[in-house]
């Protein structure tokens, strides 16, 4: 384990490299390329360290997690183009409709455990997918809906790429805070709890199902706000990205990069986004080498990549063992 | 050793002095359970139990194994739901309440296959024990280590039977004599006042045992215990009273003296005919010597 000092380090100068993200990709290639991917790994990290909560918590493994990105995105396309809302009210209304339909799915696919959950949760969100599909007089059907702006914020024109990438990199962070307080709160421990013996919680006094419910909420909360920022990134949305494909390659983010630790998510996003983009340079069979990334993982790393980089060791991967207390010598010092 | 449980008697019981004071005057049981049944398609495993156990009892059911025992109790801590039949706690109905809802009411249990926080330590469980019964479990704002009360409790509970010194190991890898013990501790983190312990010393060595006798007996006494045993060496010394199952029906209830005398418990408890002959109610009397050496080991 390193020390809390020289994690603090490695994460300021993690953050200056995002902070030169547009420049440096600019040096390098002379374009906004790696900006452009590194906004979609920021919009699909938000989702892959919500759905963390769930996988890496309490070890519910969400096949439709994606969805609500979806969901929270569509809405706001349909409140601007279809009623004429403002951006900032559509987004907001995005984001409600998002946490409402996590609250409506909860209430369903909590009722299993296990492969049953991921089944449930796969299930509802294939319903989505085919209600973006076929209620063509709302969604438009398969064309998708297109012609959304990026707003403007303070004089600063989001369709400035770069701007873009900045608002995404303060929402992300925001987010990536809200989480990390969560998972070290008291609310985060009985998570904990509940993947180590839910009928002990039970007998502790723990309404074990109202935990998981405010659990499958909140995640879902986060992936509506990622849903924002995906659809005035991209400008269009189109029932593709409720499709199975999005909803899998989260998981695949989560298992690839550490479920239940910190940043592992965030680094499984961004190797599956980079990945992928460089392989569908030579290939079309994107789907091929993505399956033999998840059995590889799932054989060979099935605690994530960053258990084996040991500079990601400490609280900042903070498995489950050493999360409860993170500052646990301060405290058998007091105590 | 010794004087670690010397020290934690005042400890467990300081620690309990704190539950709010019961009313005793309207009902003085502190569990009654009225013609309970429970089948599993089919299966009778609880046959029409009828049970009153008194305010600060200390209560024993035993029974063979299959006698429904284990499945009595997830009826009582509401893991199961009941066929038929009616709960009382308290004087309070509560046959239909949430199991976490029983707990909020003062009952606690334990399980007969150690049922901890695995991958967690001794610390963070007992942590999970104290805030359960508190708001602070649902808040997601702050750092847990905020709440410097809630590990100062757990500490003071794990210092009571002299285990402070595993707090930051981690479950897995301990004993499973202390396994047992951190079983028990965890149920008297609610401050109950009902404890269901569910064969507290199964798989334990002679000085394990006798480790964990001297925690049950530490107790204060008005907390109600209701404790499955096999071993009956240790239920008599704990119990005042035994109630002895069979086939999910209660055969007796009586004194530990009574029971120790009683032939037809000694035939079904010791007797693996009894098992061949499932109807052996009629058929005491005729097997009675048979029995006569093995009953001299139980005394």
């Amino acid at each position: 384990m390193i020390s809390r000092r020289v994690t603090i380090l490695l994460g300021l100068i993690a953050g200056c490299i995002f902070l030169l993200v547009p420049w440096i990709s600019e040096v390098i290639i002379g374009s906004s390329y790696i900006v452009d991917l590194m906004v979609m790994a920021m919009i699909y990290g938000i989702v892959a360290l919500s759905l963390n909560l769930l996988l890496g918590y309490m070890e519910h493994a969400s096949l439709g997690h994606a969805v609500y990105l979806g969901i929270s995105a569509y809405t706001v396309a349909i409140c601007y183009t279809k009623y004429g809302m403002g951006l900032l009210s559509s987004s907001i209304f995005g984001i409600l409709v998002g946490i409402f339909a996590a609250a409506i799915f909860g209430l369903l696919a909590l009722r299993a455990r296990g492969v049953y959950f991921l089944m449930l949760t796969l299930c509802l969100a294939m319903m989505c997918w085919g209600l973006a599909y076929r209620w063509v007089s709302m969604t438009q059907g398969d064309n998708g809906i297109s012609g959304i702006p990026r707003p403007e914020i303070g004089g600063w024109s989001l369709q400035d790429i770069n701007v873009y990438y900045y608002l995404v990199l303060v929402v992300f962070a925001l987010c990536f805070f809200c989480i990390y307080t969560i998972i070290r709160s008291p609310y985060g421990k009985t998570l904990l709890g509940i993947r180590e013996s839910e009928s002990r919680m039970g007998a502790l006094g723990y309404n074990c199902w109202l935990h998981r419910y405010i659990c499958f909420v909140l995640a879902g909360a986060f992936s509506a706000i990622a849903g924002v920022l995906f659809i005035f990134f991209n400008q269009f949305i189109s029932p593709s990205s409720l499709e199975i494909l999005p909803n899998f390659e989260v998981l695949l983010m989560v298992a690839l990069g550490g479920p239940g630790t910190v940043v592992g998510p965030f680094i499984g996003s961004i190797l599956i986004i980079f990945i992928k983009d460089f392989i569908s340079i030579y290939t079309e069979r994107w789907l091929l080498v993505l399956g033999v990334a998840y059995i590889v993982t799932t054989m060979y790393a099935p605690k994530g990549v960053v258990i084996y980089v040991p500079i990601f060791g400490g609280w900042l991967v903070g498995t489950g063992k050493n999360i409860l207390f993170g500052r646990q010598e301060k405290l058998s010092g007091k105590g | 050793m010794e004087k670690a449980e010397n020290k934690g008697k005042s400890g467990v019981q300081r620690h309990l002095a704190t539950r709010p004071s019961i009313d005793m005057s309207e009902h003085g049981y502190s569990l009654k359970l009225e013609d309970v049944s429970k089948s599993f398609a089919g299966l009778k495993a609880v046959k029409s139990v009828s049970l009153d156990v008194a305010q600060g009892e200390r209560r024993a059911i035993i029974g063979p194994n299959g006698a429904g025992k284990t499945t009595l109790f997830n009826l009582i801590a509401g893991n199961l739901r009941l066929s038929t039949g009616k709960i009382f706690f308290q004087g309070k109905d509560i046959t239909r309440l949430a199991c976490h809802r029983r707990v909020r009411k003062g009952l606690a249990r334990t399980f007969q296959i150690t049922n901890l926080f695995a991958e967690l330590t001794v610390i963070e469980n007992m942590v999970l024990g104290v805030q359960a019964l508190q708001r602070t479990k649902f808040v997601f704002y702050r750092h847990l280590s905020s709440r410097q009360d809630l590990y100062e409790k757990a500490v003071e509970l794990l210092s009571n039977v002299g285990l402070e010194d595993y707090k930051n190991e981690v479950v897995k890898n301990l004993s499973y004599g202390i396994q047992r013990q951190i079983e028990i501790l965890l149920a008297l983190t609610g401050n109950p006042s009902l404890l269901l312990l569910d064969e507290p010393t199964a798989g334990l060595s002679p000085s394990e045992t006798s480790a964990m006798v001297g925690l049950v007996k530490k107790m204060p006494p008005s907390i109600t215990i209701l404790i499955i045993e096999h071993d009956m060496d240790v239920a008599f010394e704990l119990v005042d009273n035994v109630t002895v199952l069979h086939f999910g029906g209660v055969i007796m209830q009586g004194t530990v003296e009574e029971i120790k005398k009683s032939h037809s418990v000694q035939e079904i408890y010791l007797g693996a005919e009894s098992l061949k002959k499932p109807r052996w109610l009629g058929k005491i009397s005729e097997k009675k010597s048979a029995y006569k050496t093995t009953t001299n080991e139980v005394k």
